[in-house]
């Protein structure tokens, strides 16, 4: 991921750090020229994503989670959550919450799955879930 | 009357803190069985404890009085009360209670041990950030480290003076760094009950010399002597005001500036 359009972010796992982390990345996103529905719903993204991270992650209290954001081009950002994983979890499992529509799958994901145009799911020693959001036309 | 199950454990994150799960509605007249529980979680011997409400749907007005009673008792020990797990109708109820400004009402157990390592003082958060040298990213960093100051219940002040710290270095950063060959600002904050610790770092390409080294540090020292007359160099003059602390440190490939500032009392 090359330095010069991406942001990173790494804080506590704490839920109370979600509100500021979404805003920050919303006013990046904003600041980049995207409109102002683009960054919204790229805030729920986030929104719904550092919050799974949080809910479903290591329970560690020293646990981290990283948030990049990547300025494709124009028309492009990628957002990626990065965990370490929880032991109930494995690679295959999230991928299969992810595909599955049936009521396994949570809201959150669902909400994800409408708003972005690709997820990668990735887990060896941390779990990182990337999505991509494009604007459409 | 419903069935209520009540299970006490220590927490897994700390063994200075006892876990109350409470599973079953909470009704009129169950105020003796709460009881009953909170009396045997607080024989393990200690002072902290936790409250998990998360398989609660309904809890009645008088059994938010016995949680405060308990909670009393424990404050009294300089011990405390943490409940996690509050629905959103019970947050409500505890809400036109007036509940959620005496206890803390956390979303989960390891919140909860945050938030209790926090107040004993023993927690250092840390949020590590990095932007591309872009001078239109400065306001997003300021707004968000004010927030940050916020949730961490800095005053507005120390929020608004965190906020034209960030403004001042950051945009020196920028400023200052090579941005052909290494496109990025560094920002390291530790936030702890009690100061505030930030790292912004710009990076060059190498061929910064000695004397540079010896003027950047100069100036870091006594910047009112080094004040242009062309209204430069008041940024680091400010900063130096508003912090307990303000160190350089010049590297060959590498500026980064360490900021300490002290939580306003």
């Amino acid at each position: 991921m090359s330095s010069e359009n991406t942001i990173r972010l790494t804080f506590p796992a704490n839920m109370e750090y979600i509100p500021s982390v979404r805003k920050f990345f919303a006013d990046c996103i904003t600041a980049t020229g995207f409109s102002r529905r683009f960054t919204f719903r790229s805030e729920i993204v986030i929104d719904e994503l550092c919050n799974n991270a949080i809910r479903h992650g290591s329970q560690a209290v020293n646990e981290a989670i990283t948030v990049y954001i990547e300025l494709v081009d124009e028309k492009t950002i990628t957002i990626t959550v990065e965990n370490s994983v929880a032991e109930e979890f494995s690679n295959k499992d999230l991928k299969e919450i992810i595909q599955s529509s049936n009521g396994k799958c949570g809201r959150g994901i669902k909400i994800i799955k409408i708003l972005c145009d690709s997820i990668v799911v990735n887990s060896k020693e941390n779990t990182s879930i990337s999505v991509t959001r494009k604007i459409k036309g | 009357m419903s069935d209520v199950k009540l299970k006490t454990f220590i927490s897994s994150h700390s063994s200075f803190i006892t876990v109350l799960k409470v599973i079953g509605n909470l009704d009129a007249g169950m105020e003796t069985q709460l009881s009953k529980g909170l009396e045997s979680s607080l024989e393990i011997g200690n002072k902290f404890l936790i409250v998990d409400l998360s398989d609660v749907d309904f809890i009645s007005s008088p059994i938010i009085g016995t949680l405060m009673g308990i909670r009393r008792r424990l404050v009294e020990t300089a011990g405390d009360l943490y409940i996690v797990g509050l629905s959103a109708e019970n947050k409500n109820k505890f809400k036109l209670m007036g509940a959620e400004k005496i206890f803390f009402c956390l979303h989960d157990e390891r919140s909860a041990v945050l938030k209790h390592e926090w107040e004993q003082e023993k927690r250092k958060d840390s949020l590590i950030l990095e932007i591309p040298s872009r001078l239109d990213f400065i306001p997003c960093v300021r707004s968000f480290i004010s927030r940050v100051g916020g949730i961490k219940d800095y005053t507005k002040r120390d929020s608004f003076r965190l906020e034209t710290i960030i403004d001042e270095i950051g945009n020196n950063a920028i400023e200052h760094c090579d941005a052909e060959t290494n496109n990025k600002i560094d920002f390291e904050i530790g936030i702890s009950k009690e100061k505030v610790e930030i790292n912004v770092t710009d990076y060059h390409d190498g061929t910064i010399t000695k004397e540079d080294c010896e003027n950047i540090k100069k100036i870091f020292k006594d910047p009112a002597k080094y004040r242009d007359d062309f209204k430069r160099g008041r940024g680091i003059e400010l900063v130096k005001m508003l912090t307990e602390s303000l160190d350089v440190e010049v590297e060959e490939n590498k500026t980064t500036v360490k900021i300490l500032k002290m939580k306003e009392v």
